[in-house]
């Protein structure tokens, strides 16, 4: 497994580089309105990473019971806060670091192999300008310096974020309004000089850009400083001892009893077993809110190429229906693929439970599909829809979106079951996800059947429409065998794992 | 039941080692041992729960491996550790394995209500397990296996934490089993819980049996008094005294 993470790091990282080398040599692209400044970039990193404090935070720091035997020694609660928030920091600060120092590597490796047309990130431009951003601005020492300053941010904004969602209704909505308003600031800090209408405001400079992050982290340490010492233990102490049932689990309210119409009691037993785990866990509800962020950024998206005056027409052709195959792509992955990945790792300890029984590993494992597409009609709405509606694409179009959604929602299902099975992991602190080599695979193999499905059907649909649709047709019966060789084989290998702890 | 042969190996770890025994219907078969002796590991291979690597384990005539799905359908399993699904409440974890054991409708809500009553959950059930006790789960985690009157109860440690109370009560349960047709296979470190319970004994030690017989045999082969004298006999160990170091 670690030889298939070094070759794929290396293979997206030189991916990346080969992409934003080609579209800042591009001369059209580089005399047009496009700016990827790297203020853009930098927000990007911040909230990829802000997400994956948030995750951190819940499953180490807030519901591991394990912290039960260090709570137990004479150490205080806010220490053992303080530790697992610098916990989360180091984590985020190598995954930069690694991404930082490997683009780095191979664009030095390029300079080597090849020094007539090396990959031109921070070298100078044919034309004499800037670097990997086009319109002339190059990665200066603040922008590297406003990167580790977003992860400081990032991971002491999710920590403190996660604490707060965990507290009652009036606290939590106090909190997170208080801490929004950072989270605009930095937005505001980041994107100011791009979005200046006119000269009457001043731009700033990056000296006062860094000071204004670093402004805005101060505060943020604020705000963790107390979260750390006044409410971590109430939270933690809350999250593992348990939580009233939800209304559905009553008895008077029938448990979810409208499942057993369409299905036979066993299955309705199991998916609504797994909806009950799926639901209450905070993922789920974090996914839905990234889903939602996501439709917002296609949308914003659209509206950066709409402003685009002398982008090619085939570009524009391409680009709006890219922005929402990404976006689909995006959701699917976390409300599909993450979710199957982890979906025998998440039994934890539990898994005695299902092994015991006389149910056959297919049920099992086609309640636990079942259960994840219940949940995707949120996926459909969410993102395949908006823009289509927005761009006013004709019937066909917007039936191809909603019918690849179906195809990508169940390949993906597939592929995260199959791989979950493969390599499950059963440790409770990290949600029952595997680790970060196997998740990166599965992201990449979703990337390469949906990215090719999505070429294969639109390249279609775009030449002919009846054509097209017989196209999306057989992608949609390839994603239902994917997800049927995904069920099978998940079962096949959930049926050889051995519980060692019961 | 018959264990024929059953080796199980973890790495470089033996914790079974050529385990042969065979428990008759309808009795109380106590494995007797200490932490680590491989109680745990002979209880989940007759569970189906996972495979020797060498050797046969059979229950009611049916070879374990290749046949998961009908020995489970005839066994009760209760591990030693239950842990259990935290967000379900207890008779949604009730109705989900009575249901997934085939039962239908109303024989399974009479169980329910039955064994809720009988184990004192009944206010309980419609909470989390989460916010459950370590006796609460132990005694959920003991209806989950008694809930179908299975033919074989395999059960790991059935008394740990329990009150002195219910723990007398599982006790005369589990005696009870045996005389109303249910053939059980239990482990214990304790040894006057295997004293007081079980028709025989069989005594293992470091993944091997050292002996086997009923209480009173084993009693009477090494002249001793208590059970507890016949395992520190048979495994080897000091006088209780002996162990204690010189100060605390």
């Amino acid at each position: 497994m670690s030889g298939w993470f070094i070759l794929l790091a290396f293979v997206t990282a030189w991916a990346c580089l080969v992409l934003a080398s080609t579209i800042s040599q591009d001369p059209q692209l580089r005399n047009s309105d496009l700016t990827i400044r790297p203020e853009t970039f930098i927000l990007f990193i911040f909230l990829i990473l802000t997400g994956k404090s948030i995750i951190d935070t819940l499953h180490k720091a807030i519901e591991s019971k394990e912290l039960i035997t260090i709570m137990a020694q004479p150490v205080s609660a806010q220490k053992v806060a303080l530790g697992k928030f610098m916990g989360i920091l180091l984590s985020n600060l190598t995954i930069v670091a690694f991404g930082l120092g490997l683009m780095a590597s191979i664009q030095l490796g390029s300079f080597w192999l090849r020094p007539d047309n090396p990959l031109s990130i921070t070298g100078e431009m044919p034309d004499g300008s800037g670097s990997l951003w086009v319109n002339g601005y190059g990665i200066t020492h603040l922008q590297i310096l406003a990167v580790i300053i977003m992860v400081f941010l990032a991971s002491s904004m999710g920590f403190t974020y996660s604490i707060l969602n965990s507290l009652d209704l009036k606290r939590r909505l106090v909190g997170l309004l208080l801490y929004s308003q950072l989270v605009t600031a930095i937005f505001v800090v980041m994107r100011w000089n791009e979005n200046l209408a006119s000269g009457s405001v001043q731009r700033i400079t990056p000296v006062q850009e860094t000071l204004a992050l670093l402004g805005i982290m101060f505060l943020a340490s604020a705000g963790l400083y107390p979260t750390i010492r006044y409410l971590y233990f109430e939270v933690w102490t809350k999250e593992t001892s348990g939580k009233k049932a939800m209304w559905f689990q009553k008895r008077s309210w029938g448990g979810l009893r409208w499942l057993e119409r369409p299905f036979s009691p066993i299955m309705a037993r199991l998916i609504k077993k797994e909806l009950i785990i799926n639901v209450q866990k905070k993922e789920i509800l974090g996914n839905i809110i990234a889903i939602i962020g996501l439709s917002a950024l296609l949308i914003w998206g659209w509206q950066r190429i709409a402003d685009l005056k002398d982008i090619p027409a085939r570009a524009q052709q391409v680009a709006y229906p890219a922005i929402i195959s990404v976006g689909i792509y995006l959701a699917a992955i976390l409300q599909c693929g993450f979710i199957g990945l982890g979906s025998i790792g998440k039994e934890g300890r539990k898994f005695w439970v299902l092994k015991s029984l006389p149910v056959p590993p297919k049920s099992v494992f086609m309640a636990k599909a079942w259960a994840i597409l219940a949940l995707s009609p949120i996926t459909v709405l969410g993102v395949a829809l908006p823009l289509p509606f927005i761009l006013n694409y004709s019937l066909v179009w917007k039936l191809f979106f909603v019918l690849m959604t179906l195809a990508i929602i169940m390949t993906f299902t597939g592929l995260g079951l199959i791989m979950g099975a493969s390599y499950p992991n059963f440790n409770e602190s990290t949600g029952g996800m595997p680790d970060v080599m196997t998740m990166y695979l599965l992201m990449i193999l979703c990337l390469g059947f949906g990215g090719g499905m999505f070429v294969f059907a639109g390249y279609t649909l775009a030449r002919d429409m009846l054509m097209g649709m017989l196209a999306t047709t057989v992608c949609l019966e390839l994603g239902f065998i994917i997800m049927l060789v995904g069920i099978n084989g998940g079962a096949f290998l959930y049926s050889r794992i051995e519980p060692r702890t019961a | 039941m018959e264990a024929k042969d059953l080796s199980k190996t973890y790495g470089d770890v033996n914790a079974l080692n050529d385990v042969s025994f065979s428990v008759k219907r309808n009795e109380v078969f106590g494995l007797l041992g200490s932490n680590g002796a491989g109680k745990t590991t002979a209880l989940k291979i007759f569970s189906g729960l996972i495979r020797p690597s060498q050797g046969q384990a059979y229950v009611l005539g049916t070879r374990v491996v290749g046949n998961e799905l009908k020995v489970k359908a005839n066994i009760g399993y209760l591990p030693e550790t239950p842990n259990l699904y935290e967000t379900m409440t207890g008779e949604e974890l009730l109705d989900l394995v009575a249901t997934l054991r085939g039962m239908d409708e109303e024989s399974k809500n009479k169980r329910i209500d039955y064994l809720a009553k009988v184990l004192e959950i009944e206010d309980a059930m419609d909470h989390q397990i989460g916010t459950y006790s370590k006796g609460m789960r132990q005694k959920i985690a003991f209806a989950l296996a008694v809930i179908h009157r299975p033919k074989v109860l395999l059960l790991d440690e059935p008394t740990a934490g329990l009150d002195p109370r219910f723990a007398k009560f599982f006790k005369s349960w589990i005696r009870d089993f045996g005389k109303t047709g249910t053939t059980v296979l239990m482990s214990t470190h304790l040894t006057l819980i295997a004293e007081e319970i079980c028709d025989r004994v069989a005594i293992i030690n470091s993944g091997s049996i050292m002996d086997i017989g009923t209480v009173d045999e084993l009693k009477k082969k090494y002249s001793v008094g208590t059970l507890e004298d016949v395992f520190v006999k048979v495994v080897g160990g000091s006088d209780w005294r002996d162990l204690l170091p010189s100060s605390l």
